[in-house]
């Protein structure tokens, strides 16, 4: 799909601060199980969308927010290329904006690169309605105040994301995935950053049940040779596209709320009692279990992390970790520096925000 | 020379009491930390760009974090501007004084805190060089990835400030990719910790890069990478400098990352093999220096495919280094470039564009054109894989008018980048420099939303003032002068 709906977005936009309308920006709605709903009215971007820019010997590809990652990946595909995050398309639903906005990103982001290390340039809808461009289509540009990489992760509330570049990277000649039995996380991580040292092509690393899976990418011979080095068996390379996309049976237990908890990788496991799946190798952890919000909060923090609340239908506890105190004043300050109105997505991610 | 407080540029300058300012500032610190004489604050009045100089009202040298909050809170409560400065080997007058402010030197803040071979991370404070992490990390077959070419001296302080690369961009990023978190004073002198795993906005990202607008940052938390255990170079010819920057994206185009893409044209290879005798082949018309890292099987096989690309892309001869020495040498080469090119002329000028690989071609004649009309030769050494040009424009300062016409050309070679979809400045930052071209990059709505970001975080505007941003007044008034250009393109 190719729509250009930046003037009627922009419209949207002059029109919510003359009537103090509040207004929450929707993509595809994949991610509407973790999150607040912002408060006001729906302002989608889905229909916003389409490549605008794809060069493949630039490794660098523009598109509209409301564009899928799931038309994104199919049209690298074709060039042999991939994003490094390997952010999920959950279906055809989860959009460039949206994910770029979540900072959503899967088991290889935490070796080829995570979506803020690869966002080049955006355009974006502040709240004063005005079009901004910032970054561009160039691996390196000091120009400015990094304005695209800030608004990763960034939830929608500084403003509407209209269109992103972001580098791709060469697909991986081979791949294989290997499932080896593990006592413990200790020993899984101990194991997988020994061939991290050893320079071995690992590009993706994850924990649990007992058995630790690792992902080699490289050339033919590289990946071939593997399996008889580090033994354990080869299984399909399919499983990392169900951990991206939340569909392993761990994340079907729906009785027992979910969190997600980004630690340093080195991180004992915590004493925190229920079930683990630990991605990343080691530095994003979900858990299921009874343990209350504080306790896993305070664990986490004392460990130098955070943890975030997969919503359950309930929005009794706040999604994210609260904010270190002396940064409070610096996101009020920089919400109001992008959105004087405070029309964005209000308190879908701290209050007053 | 250029004029240190513009009107346009600036807002009016505060009033400062000298004398309580000196007072206040030694009564914090060892008086042999506080400079005030001409004398003593002449090694201080430029950085790297020393076309541009000025003398601010006082020199700090702290050896504390605490002093550095102590001259923050003095500043912020008289109104005092303060400019951070690592070593001063920044190439845009990002550190160039303020002359009714404060020049904060962070250069004795030099340890090496903690290197945690485990979680490969390192633990500095601002003026510990570049280089000195990589060697102090290397007991543990580690190294930190960003390699400017000024690595010996320049500070991991003002690589945050700047957002530093180098030639191993390509692969492993630039500052901001390597950095996990910060401590940092505000301008009104408290301290922040910002990244880890700290929740809320990536003000980590933001600040890197900020060229000390936002906060003065005292304590840095690096990634450390392993050493990688296989390492080959290769050093091709070419006799066309366009058929050069088509195999560099043909390289990309195969599928390949290496580790370093750079690039040299006859006049930079020339002078850098006179000067370091790296085995250069003087008679090519440019070379590419192509390195590939990682695991054993996985280089032999990038090898290969590259050799392959530049036998088909037309290369002259192709060299594989044989040995880590001549890979040093290789690379000794290119890392003297500037220094070398420097001796060919009294004067050079070093620009710092970026621009789509596809274009280098293009913009490399575009730079030719340019050389002549204006009669100043261009030496071309640059990270092409990263499409990060740095033009060397040589001329003599003596001859009056001569650098007007440098920076004249240099701000059209920029204009250039902006034109076929680059940037202005890919690693060594806007500073006092490219003040004027952020209004052709920037419209008047960005230009103000960056003024509104700084407004929020520091809302006095002490940090580092006329730099970085234009103000409104002045973007106007140079598109308005752009308009007539002085000297006619062929």
């Amino acid at each position: 799909m190719d729509r250009d709906d930046t003037a009627a977005l922009q419209q949207r936009v002059v029109a919510a601060i003359a009537a103090q309308q509040k207004l929450s920006i929707a993509g595809g709605g994949s991610k509407q199980f973790m999150l607040k709903a912002g408060e006001g009215v729906a302002l989608s971007i889905a229909e916003h969308s389409g490549i605008t820019a794809y060069n493949p010997t630039e490794m660098v590809l523009t598109a509209r927010a409301g564009t899928t990652i799931a038309e994104i990946e199919s049209v690298l595909l074709e060039q042999s290329q991939m994003l490094p995050s390997e952010s999920p398309g959950f279906g055809a639903k989860a959009t460039l904006g949206g994910t770029v906005a979540s900072s959503f990103c899967g088991p290889r982001a935490a070796f080829a690169g995570s979506l803020r290390d690869i966002v080049l340039g955006c355009k974006l809808l502040n709240g004063k309605g005005e079009v901004l461009s910032f970054g561009g289509q160039v691996l390196k540009n000091v120009a400015g105040y990094d304005i695209s990489r800030l608004l990763v992760g960034s939830y929608g509330i500084l403003g509407v994301l209209l269109e992103v570049s972001i580098k791709v990277v060469p697909r991986p000649a081979a791949e294989i995935t290997l499932a080896v039995e593990k006592a413990s996380l200790q020993q899984a991580l101990a194991f997988s950053n020994k061939l991290i040292c050893a320079a071995l092509p690992v590009s993706a690393v994850c924990f649990y049940d007992g058995l630790m899976r690792l992902r080699i990418s490289g050339n033919e011979a590289t990946v071939q040779s593997l399996p008889a080095a580090l033994g354990g068996e080869v299984v399909s390379n399919h499983f990392w596209a169900q951990l991206s996309n939340l569909e392993l049976p761990f994340f079907a237990d729906s009785a027992r709320p979910l969190w997600r908890l980004n630690l340093p990788a080195t991180t004992p496991v915590l004493a925190l009692e229920g079930s683990w799946l630990t991605d990343c190798n080691g530095a994003q952890r979900w858990y299921r279990g009874p343990e209350c919000a504080e306790k896993i909060r305070s664990l986490c923090h004392a460990a130098g992390g955070q943890a975030m609340y997969i919503k359950d239908g309930s929005d009794k506890i706040a999604t994210f970790q609260p904010l270190e105190s002396n940064l409070v004043r610096w996101h009020q300050q920089l919400k109001l520096a992008f959105d004087p109105h405070r029309l964005f997505n209000s308190d879908v991610m701290y209050p007053d925000l | 020379m250029k004029q240190a407080h513009d009107p346009l540029l600036d807002t009016a300058l505060a009033d400062v009491d000298a004398g309580q300012l000196t007072a206040a500032l030694q009564a914090t610190m060892p008086s042999a930390s506080v400079l005030c004489s001409r004398e003593a604050m002449k090694p201080f009045e430029c950085d790297g760009l020393v076309s541009y100089r000025n003398m601010p009202l006082a020199v700090v040298l702290p050896e504390t974090v605490e002093q550095v909050q102590g001259v923050l809170k003095i500043c912020s409560k008289l109104g005092v501007p303060i400019v951070a400065r690592g070593a001063g080997t920044g190439l845009s007058g990002g550190a160039l004084p303020c002359s009714n402010g404060v020049l904060l030197v962070l250069s004795r803040l030099n340890q090496i805190l903690e290197i945690d071979a485990e979680q490969r991370c390192a633990r500095v404070q601002p003026g510990v060089s570049n280089l000195a992490v990589s060697v102090a990390a290397e007991l543990h077959g580690l190294y930190y990835a960003p390699d400017p070419s000024s690595q010996i001296a320049c500070s991991i302080g003002g690589n945050v400030a700047e957002n530093a690369g180098g030639v191993h961009c390509l692969k492993y990023g630039l500052t901001v990719h390597n950095i996990i978190s910060l401590k940092l004073f505000t301008a009104a002198g408290e301290l922040l910790e910002i990244g880890g795993a700290n929740a809320g906005l990536d003000i980590l990202a933001l600040v890197i890069g900020s060229e000390g607008m936002l906060g003065v940052v005292v304590e840095i938390t690096l990634k450390l990478l392993v050493k990688p255990p296989s390492v080959s170079t290769l050093l091709a010819a070419f006799d066309d400098v366009e058929v050069a920057g088509q195999v560099v994206a043909d390289i990309i185009a195969a599928g390949v990352v290496p580790a370093g893409l750079e690039m040299m044209d006859k006049l930079a290879l020339t002078a850098a093999e006179d000067f370091a005798h790296a085995g250069y082949p003087r008679d090519a018309a440019a070379i590419l220096l192509v390195e590939l890292d990682g695991y054993a099987s996985e280089v032999d096989a990038d090898v290969e495919v590259v050799q392959k690309v530049l036998a088909a892309g037309g290369a002259t001869q192709v060299r594989r280094a044989e040995n880590e020495a001549q890979r040093a040498l290789f690379w000794k080469g290119r890392k003297c470039a500037f220094p070398a090119v420097g001796r060919l002329s009294p004067d050079y000028y070093c620009m710092d564009g970026t621009i789509p690989r596809h274009t280098i071609g293009e913009v490399l004649n575009y730079i030719n054109t340019l050389s002549a009309a204006y009669q100043l030769p261009v030496a071309n050494v640059f990270h092409a894989g990263d499409g990060n040009l740095h033009p060397l424009i040589l001329f003599n300062a003596n001859n009056p008018g001569e650098f007007a016409r440098v920076e004249e050309m240099g701000g059209k070679i920029l204009e250039k980048c902006i034109a076929v979809g680059g940037a202005i400045t890919g690693e060594h930052g806007v500073g006092r420099e490219k003040i004027n071209q952020m209004a052709v990059q920037f419209s008047d709505a960005e230009i103000a939303q960056f003024q509104a970001l700084k407004d929020a975080l520091d809302p006095a505007g002490i940090l580092n003032p006329g730099k970085n941003i234009p103000t409104l007044k002045r973007c106007q008034e140079y598109r308005a002068i752009s308009q007539c250009a002085s000297v006619e393109l062929a």
